[in-house]
C-alpha cells in the first residue's frame, strides 16, 4: 500500500467522522460570523452618523470599538473552541499518522532565543507570535519545529506604528549529525533586495557571519550565499552529498529557505504566505483534498530527516 | 602637469591594490596547506592505535597495516616536501580505505565497540581531511585567477608568480597503489 492509500484509509476510518462533526460545527460559527458583520452595520452607521453630524470622530471611534469588543467578547471564542477542536482531532491525527513519535502543542511555538539563535534573521524582533509546535525523537535525531511570525516596528513621522515581517513560516530545528564548534549559515541572497535601503545595513551585518565561503558545487553556489568562521569547517559540514540533499529539498519545497548550523543543531526556516494547518472557515472542511494538504504540508518538513540523512551517524557525534 | 600627477597617483594606488590582492591570495594559499597539513597530523596520530586494534584480527591484512605504518613513519620524519606530502595522503587514503572495506570480512571485529569508535574517528578525521582539501582547492582556484585574469596577471608577471595546481581529490580508491616509490625514496 501506498502511503496515498494508507492516509485514505486514516481518512475514511477515522478522519472523515470526525470532520463532518466538525463542519456542523463550522457552519454555526460561521453563521454566528456572518450574522454578526450583517447586523454591526447598525451601530457603525449610527456612529457614523454622529460623528458627521457632531464633526468629530469619536462616536464612529466608539462604534467601531463597540463592535470589535463585541467581537472578541461573543464571537472570537467559538471560532477558537472550534480551531482547537480541528487541531486536537484532525491535524494531531494527521501527525501521529506520520510518525507517532511526534507530539503536538497546538498553541506553544517554537522559542524567540532558538529563533534568535539560528542567526538566519538579524533584524531586532519587535512582535514575535507562533503556533502548532510539533517536537519528537526519531531514533538518534531530536527535531522541534513550529509556525513563527516575526515582526520588526516602524514609526512614521505622524507617530503611527506599523509592522513589517522580517519572516513567516516554518522554523525547523534538528539534531545535526557531526560534531562542529564554528557557525555557518547558508542564506539565500533574497533577503537584502527584499529590504532594499536595509540591505547595506544587512551587508555589514553578514560581516559578523564569518567569511564568505564559495563551494564547488555549482548549483548550489547559485541558489545560496554561505558564510562561515571557518573555511575548512563549514566544507565538514556541507559535504558535496549534503550540498545535494538540501538542494533537492529546495527543489521539492520550491521555496526560498534559508539554513544554519549553530551549536551542534540544524536550523531551517521555509517561508510561507499562508497560515498553515488552519481550518477553513467559509467552505466545505471534509473533502480528502484538505487533509492531503496538511499531510504535505507536514510531511515535507518532517521528512527533512530522512531527506538531509540526519541519522547517519558515522562520526563522532551518536 | 598637475594632471599626470593625478594620473601616477591613481596608477600607483590601482598598482598597489592589486599588488596586496596577490600577496594575499598567495598567503591564503599557504595558510591552506597549513590548515590541510593539521587535518593530516590527526589522521597520523590515529594510525597506531588503528593498526595495534586490528592487527590481531586481519591476518589476511597484515602486509597493508605494515605498509601504513612505514607510510605514516616516512610521513612524519620531517623534511618531506610539499609533493611528497601530498602523494603520502593520496597513498595512505587509499590504503586506509582498503582496510575499512577488508573490515566487512571479519565480523568480530566489527562487532568489537573499540573498533567501532576508532571507525568513527577515522570517518570523522577523513572527512575533516576531504574538507581541508576542497578549501585549499578553492584558495587555489581565487589565486589562479588572479594571476591568469587581467588586469592582476600583468603584475603576476612581473613578479614571476605562476599558476599552482589543484590538488585532486581521490575517492575512496579500491586498486592498490604502488608505494614502492614513496618507501624508497
Amino acid at each position: 500500500m501506498t502511503e496515498k492509500t494508507n492516509l485514505e484509509s486514516l481518512y475514511n476510518s477515522n478522519l472523515k467522522p470526525k470532520l463532518s462533526k466538525l463542519d456542523k460545527e463550522r457552519i454555526q460559527v460561521a453563521g454566528k460570523v456572518k450574522k454578526f458583520i450583517a447586523i454591526s452595520i447598525i451601530p457603525i452607521a449610527i456612529s457614523f452618523y454622529l460623528t458627521l453630524t457632531i464633526g468629530n470622530e469619536l462616536p464612529l471611534l466608539a462604534g467601531i470599538g463597540l463592535c470589535v469588543w463585541f467581537y472578541f467578547a461573543k464571537i472570537n471564542p467559538f471560532w477558537q473552541a472550534y480551531r482547537t477542536k480541528f487541531k486536537e482531532q484532525v491535524i494531531k491525527e494527521i501527525i501521529t499518522f506520520i510518525d507517532n513519535r511526534f507530539s503536538y502543542s497546538p498553541t506553544k511555538k517554537m522559542s524567540l532565543s532558538e529563533f534568535k539563535k539560528s542567526g538566519i534573521f538579524l533584524m531586532g524582533v519587535d512582535r514575535y507570535r507562533g503556533d502548532d509546535y510539533i517536537e519528537g525523537k526519531i531514533d538518534s535525531t531530536h527535531v522541534e519545529f513550529s509556525e513563527v511570525h516575526a515582526e520588526y516596528r516602524t514609526r512614521d513621522s505622524k507617530g503611527r506604528t506599523s509592522y513589517h515581517t522580517i519572516f513567516k513560516g516554518l522554523l525547523f530545528s534538528a539534531d545535526f549529525n557531526k560534531h562542529f564548534n564554528v557557525k555557518t549559515y547558508v542564506l539565500t541572497d533574497v533577503a537584502e533586495k527584499m529590504f532594499g535601503f536595509l540591505g547595506t545595513k544587512l551587508q555589514k551585518m553578514n560581516k559578523w557571519r564569518g567569511e564568505l565561503v564559495k563551494l564547488e558545487d555549482v548549483e548550489f553556489e547559485k541558489e545560496f550565499a554561505i558564510y562561515s568562521g571557518d573555511q575548512i569547517e563549514s566544507r565538514y559540514i556541507l559535504s558535496p552529498s549534503l550540498m545535494e540533499r538540501i538542494l533537492s529539498f529546495k527543489q521539492k519545497t520550491k521555496k526560498r529557505i534559508q539554513m544554519s548550523f549553530v551549536d551542534s543543531r540544524l536550523y531551517v526556516t521555509v517561508p510561507y504566505r499562508k497560515n498553515l494547518f488552519e481550518p477553513k472557515l467559509f467552505g466545505d472542511i471534509v473533502d480528502f483534498k484538505n487533509i492531503e494538504e496538511y499531510h504535505n504540508d507536514l510531511n515535507l518538513v518532517l521528512d527533512l530527516i530522512k531527506t538531509l540523512k540526519l541519522n547517519t551517524r558515522i562520526w563522532s557525534k551518536k | 602637469m598637475n594632471n599626470i600627477l593625478w594620473v601616477a597617483i591613481g596608477l600607483a594606488v590601482v598598482f598597489a591594490i592589486m599588488y596586496n590582492s596577490l600577496i594575499n591570495k598567495k598567503n591564503q594559499v599557504e595558510n591552506a596547506f597549513g590548515g590541510m597539513d593539521a587535518q593530516l597530523k590527526k589522521r597520523y596520530d590515529l594510525i597506531p592505535n588503528l593498526v595495534k586494534s586490528v592487527k590481531g584480527y586481519m591476518e589476511h591484512e597484515a602486509k597493508t597495516l605494515t605498509e601504513i605504518t612505514t607510510l605514516r613513519t616516512k610521513a612524519l620524519s620531517g623534511n618531506v616536501s610539499d609533493d611528497d606530502k601530498v602523494a603520502l595522503d593520496n597513498a595512505l587514503t587509499s590504503k586506509l580505505g582498503g582496510i575499512m572495506v577488508a573490515v566487512e570480512n571479519y565480523p568480530d571485529l566489527k562487532a568489537s565497540e573499540n573498533f567501532n569508535q576508532l571507525q568513527r574517528s577515522l570517518n570523522e578525521v577523513e572527512e575533516q581531511i576531504s574538507a581541508s582539501r576542497r578549501a585549499y582547492n578553492a584558495t587555489i582556484t581565487s589565486y589562479n585567477n588572479s594571476v591568469e585574469m587581467f588586469p592582476t596577471n600583468l603584475l603576476a608577471g612581473m613578479l614571476n608568480m605562476q599558476r599552482k595546481n589543484v590538488f585532486e581529490i581521490p575517492e575512496t580508491q579500491r586498486e592498490n597503489v604502488d608505494v614502492g616509490d614513496l618507501l624508497n625514496n
